[in-house]
């Protein structure tokens, strides 16, 4: 798309095995095994801090030399798997493969098939290689491991048939009358984000008349949603582009084209961009948008004028850009690893609209000279780089915590902002004491 | 290609012990050839360490395209910028684990770079894959000062180097202000520390010093075996952890030195002194004397940790360490200090161990503080895998004398004293955690309550999508949520909460 500059960098970014950090307390009776090597496993320990759960479901399988390279991995996999069985009895287990798997080029699609069927619980293969990824994108690939237990057919309508086949002898009268179910759309909202920011947004929803919405993915595998070719998708993360595209080519099921959820004014678009679809009346959603700014009025005189700085992450900065540019904050450049234009299309056309400047895969280097020029107040940034700057005289504000907080929905939206106006206000009663 | 499962690692990577020691110096930049998330160096860094500037890593990525079309293009450019923009003295090329398996040879490509750099290309002989931390640093400590030592004449008073001491060791630097000050107190010189703070021109002239003083057995001890075969440099190789091995260490210097110690160490230890004082006490006959202790960690602290508790009256049920290289060692350093001398490397294990050994106090890392708090035993953490938490900010050393009263001061804070004990075995426990608990109940039962009394009239009802959401938050705030919610709700005159009550209740009370 024009208006987006390219960069050859965005390198200070985590890998996609960290998405286990969200996604093994998301899913419910998992276990995450990472395929990797002792880095993969020391990363986890240190740079994330996920040390809070020293007893958790996820493990490392890690790859040792050994003289000989076995011609199949299955049997080291089974008594990895047998292991982790032994100790956390799982309902799924998610194989996550690495870099050095993809290096190695072992492919362990056939070992996972077979455990599968021997434990006759899911092992589901996911890559979660860093080398064409960033960490939120694990999430991605474990959405997408997920989609095959989406029934296609309703829960009744698949029972009926059933037990029509099962059942024609006793129920022959019955049968006589045939069913007829309207066939109806649903709804599923695409993304891993907690049960509650969930409840909220089918709250919403159902304030407007949608009765029933589907989450995708449900904590519990036997609860998945159906998605069908009737099914309305909307994404609730801009960075699920693998699942969305087979949602589309396997599923035929309608992506909806609009803002993420994300910021009052975001929420408002989706929900209207929802209604329109489903051809209800969307005019409580005006009332509601204008009631949540009215909440954020205090935190909206502290950013007004602001200039905002994103050096690029975690996939987040488009929708996190383009909320507070409507809240009248300066993005004198929006970093970001990754553009995808499809899944982002309603996001860029509203960003550069408003003529943000667009960075793809932007060079810290580079950046750094630009931070200089921009002199920005506030800095969205990675974990390696907030003390450095804040150091240099910046404040700044940490990627990594958008993606572990509730940010979705008008209900949200008052912490979301304060995400921002923290950093800014911490450092002005920093200054009354004497910092600078 | 053989799997092993794993929940923890107590030792990093070769690339974590590189980076601790080329981030340990001055005007070092490393770049690291290896995929997008190797980088996370740099956190480590910055969280744990604080740093204040840029820490001097730089990743020459290996995306999909470098693996389509070879990485050197990238590693030459990443390096070449690195020596225009940085200036460093030496720009280090790592591979990591991952990029090991590429099998690329990197010193080809800083041999042909080498013409068009500034700074000394030095490529790490390590193998990066299986290599782990401690040997690394080992290794490439001694690369490092092999590549840059020259021949000096000696300084003209005794002076040493002191070796070991780095950015994200365990209580590293705390440890070295702590030698520095006996040293200083002693009147000895320090003529380098290697790697924390040394330069290439500092390594020059690291033959400069009559002795060189290796603080950890992990590593180290290469680097002196380097010297001592190539400059004929003298070295001792002890860990001041403990009365006798601080004795010890201070009395080999005072030998090479020509100087008398026994002044200081009679200072340190004599009645009047603090450590004596306290390990004296009649208070410490019940809580040190004869308690049941175990110990696990690298090799220096859990040999120190198990002298020191053995020099207090504390009895060693095992030791071990995760230092599997070391095995054979450190049995014959501990024979007959506990019960069981072991080494293992698996989390599980020791956990287990732990629970089954019922002790009265765990010495460990930060992963048997967390088994320790599982199955309620008391904790001090003595060895690394660290934690945000072993990087304070107050003087806080392992080593030395200081470091005994620190470790004494942490016994005391973790397991009850000698009078406490008493009180609480006869009168029995009126803990915190039981009012916590007490609390949980309350809110527990009250929301019981609320979910029964669905037709009670003056209580405000929870509806079930209302009640489902009061669980859903954490049950820390769980109360106070609900108690702000239903005065919102009496204030606004609703009869009942339903979902839009809580959400509105939350703009309010946060706006």
């Amino acid at each position: 798309m024009d208006g987006i500059q390219r960069e050859n960098g965005c390198l200070n970014t985590f890998c996609p095995i960290a998405s286990v950090a969200w996604l093994h307390r998301k899913m419910k009776d998992s276990f995450f095994l990472i395929v990797g090597t002792h880095t993969c496993a020391h990363f986890i320990q240190t740079a994330l801090d996920v040390m809070v759960y020293a007893h958790s479901r996820f493990g490392f399988a890690v790859l040792e030399e050994s003289d000989l390279v076995a011609p199949s991995m299955t049997g080291e996999l089974s008594s990895v798997i047998d292991e982790v069985v032994a100790e956390w009895n799982p309902k799924v287990i998610f194989v996550m493969t690495t870099c050095s798997v993809d290096i190695l080029k072992m492919d362990l699609e056939v070992s996972c098939k077979e455990i599968s069927k021997k434990l006759n619980f899911p092992v589901l293969l996911t890559s979660a290689s860093g080398i064409d990824g960033i960490f939120t994108q694990g999430e991605d690939k474990v959405l997408k491991a997920l989609l095959p237990f989406c029934p296609t057919v309703e829960e009744e309508e698949k029972e009926q048939s059933e037990e029509r086949k099962s059942k024609w002898f006793f129920f022959n009268k019955e049968e006589e009358k045939p069913v007829e179910k309207p066939k109806v759309s649903n709804l599923v909202l695409v993304g891993a984000v907690t049960d509650g920011t969930a409840q909220q947004l089918q709250w919403e929803l159902k304030k407007l008349g949608l009765d029933k919405v589907d989450v995708f993915p449900e904590g519990d595998l036997a609860k998945m949603p159906v998605i069908n070719e009737r099914t309305v998708v909307a994404p609730l993360q801009p960075y699920l582009n693998d699942t969305l595209a087979t949602i589309r080519r396997e599923r035929g099921a309608t992506v909806l084209t609009t803002l993420f959820p994300i910021g009052p004014d975001g929420t408002a678009q989706f929900l209207k961009d929802i209604c329109q679809h489903f051809q209800i009346d969307a005019s409580r959603v005006e009332e509601r948008e204008k009631q949540t700014w009215q909440e954020l009025e205090p935190q909206l005189q502290m950013l007004r004028g602001k200039k905002i700085m994103f050096l690029g992450d975690n996939l987040l900065e488009l929708p996190l850009a383009r909320f507070l540019t409507a809240c009248g904050v300066e993005i004198v450049e929006l970093g970001t690893p990754y553009v995808h234009s499809k899944d982002m299309k309603a996001e860029l056309e509203t960003l550069l609209a408003k003529q943000v400047p667009i960075i793809e895969g932007p060079d810290f280097h580079l950046q750094l000279k630009r931070i200089q020029a921009y002199k920005p107040d506030l800095i969205v940034t990675g974990l390696a780089l907030c003390n450095p700057l804040e150091a240099m005289g910046y404040r700044t504000a940490w990627s990594i915590e958008f993606t572990f907080a509730q940010i979705h929905g008008f209900v949200n939206a008052i912490d979301l902002i304060k995400m921002f106006t923290k950093p800014l206000r911490k450092w002005q009663a920093l200054q009354e004491h004497g910092w600078n | 290609m053989v799997l092993k499962l794993a929940y923890w690692m107590y030792e990093g990577t070769a690339l974590s012990g590189i980076a601790r020691v080329t981030g340990s110096m001055k005007k070092i930049h490393t770049v690291i050839h290896g995929p997008q998330g190797d980088s996370y160096i740099n956190v480590m860094f910055s969280m744990l360490e604080r740093f204040h500037e840029l820490p001097p890593f730089t990743l020459s990525a290996i995306g999909r395209r470098e693996m389509a079309k070879g990485s050197r293009a990238r590693l030459v450019e990443t390096v070449l910028r690195v020596d225009e923009e940085q200036k460093p003295d030496v720009i280090v090329i790592t591979p990591t684990c991952s990029s090991t398996l590429l099998q690329e040879d990197l010193d080809a490509v800083a041999h042909t770079l080498q013409a068009r750099t500034n700074a000394t290309l030095i490529v790490p002989k390590v193998n990066a894959f299986r290599d782990l931390e401690h040997y690394a640093m080992d290794q490439f400590l001694t690369q490092m000062v092999a590549t840059f030592a020259e021949e000096q004449s000696k300084s003209e008073r005794f002076s040493v180097n002191i070796i070991g001491p780095s950015y994200l060791g365990f209580h590293q630097i705390h440890d070295l202000e702590e030698i520095k000050k006996t040293l200083q107190d002693l009147g000895i010189e320090i003529n380098l520390v290697v790697p924390y703070g040394a330069s290439v021109e500092a390594l020059r002239n690291i033959t400069k010093a009559h002795l060189n003083i290796s603080l950890y057995q992990e590593y180290g001890k290469s680097v002196c075996d380097y010297l001592k075969e190539r400059f004929g440099m003298d070295y001792l190789s002890i860990t001041p952890l403990g009365i006798r091995q601080t004795g010890r260490f201070l009395e080999e210097i005072g030998e090479k030195a020509g100087i008398d110690v026994h002044a200081y160490i009679r200072r340190n230890l004599s009645p009047a002194s603090l450590i004596s004082r306290c390990v004296n006490s009649v208070d410490a006959l019940s809580s040190l004397y004869g308690k049941r202790a175990v110990v696990f960690g690298d090799y220096s602290h859990a040999v120190g940790v198990t002298y020191l508790l053995r020099e207090i009256g504390i009895q060693v049920e095992w030791a071990g360490t995760y230092m599997k290289a070391m095995e054979s060692s450190f049995k014959q350093e501990l024979q007959g200090q506990a019960k069981e001398v072991f080494v293992c490397d698996d989390f599980q294990k020791i956990s287990n161990k732990i629970k089954e050994t019922q002790p009265d106090i765990v010495f460990g890392t930060q992963m048997e503080r967390h088994s320790s708090a599982r199955h309620d035993f008391p904790c001090v953490v003595i060895s690394s895998p660290a934690h945000i938490l072993n990087f304070p900010l107050h003087a806080s050393p392992i080593l030395g004398y200081s470091g005994i009263t620190r470790i004494l001061d942490n016994i005391n804070g973790t397991i009850k004293l000698g009078l406490e004990e008493h009180l609480v075995n006869m009168f029995g426990e009126d803990s915190q955690e039981e009012e916590v608990q007490i609390a949980i109940a309350e809110v527990a039962a009250s929301t019981e309550k609320k979910e029964l009394s669905a037709g009670a009239s003056e209580e405000i009802k929870w509806t079930p999508d209302a009640l489902n959401t009061l669980k859903q938050i954490p049950f820390f705030v769980r109360g106070k949520v609900q108690r702000n919610t239903e005065t919102y709700a009496r204030e606004k005159g609703h009869k009942e909460i339903t979902l839009e009550v809580i959400y509105a209740a939350k703009a309010h009370f946060e706006k």
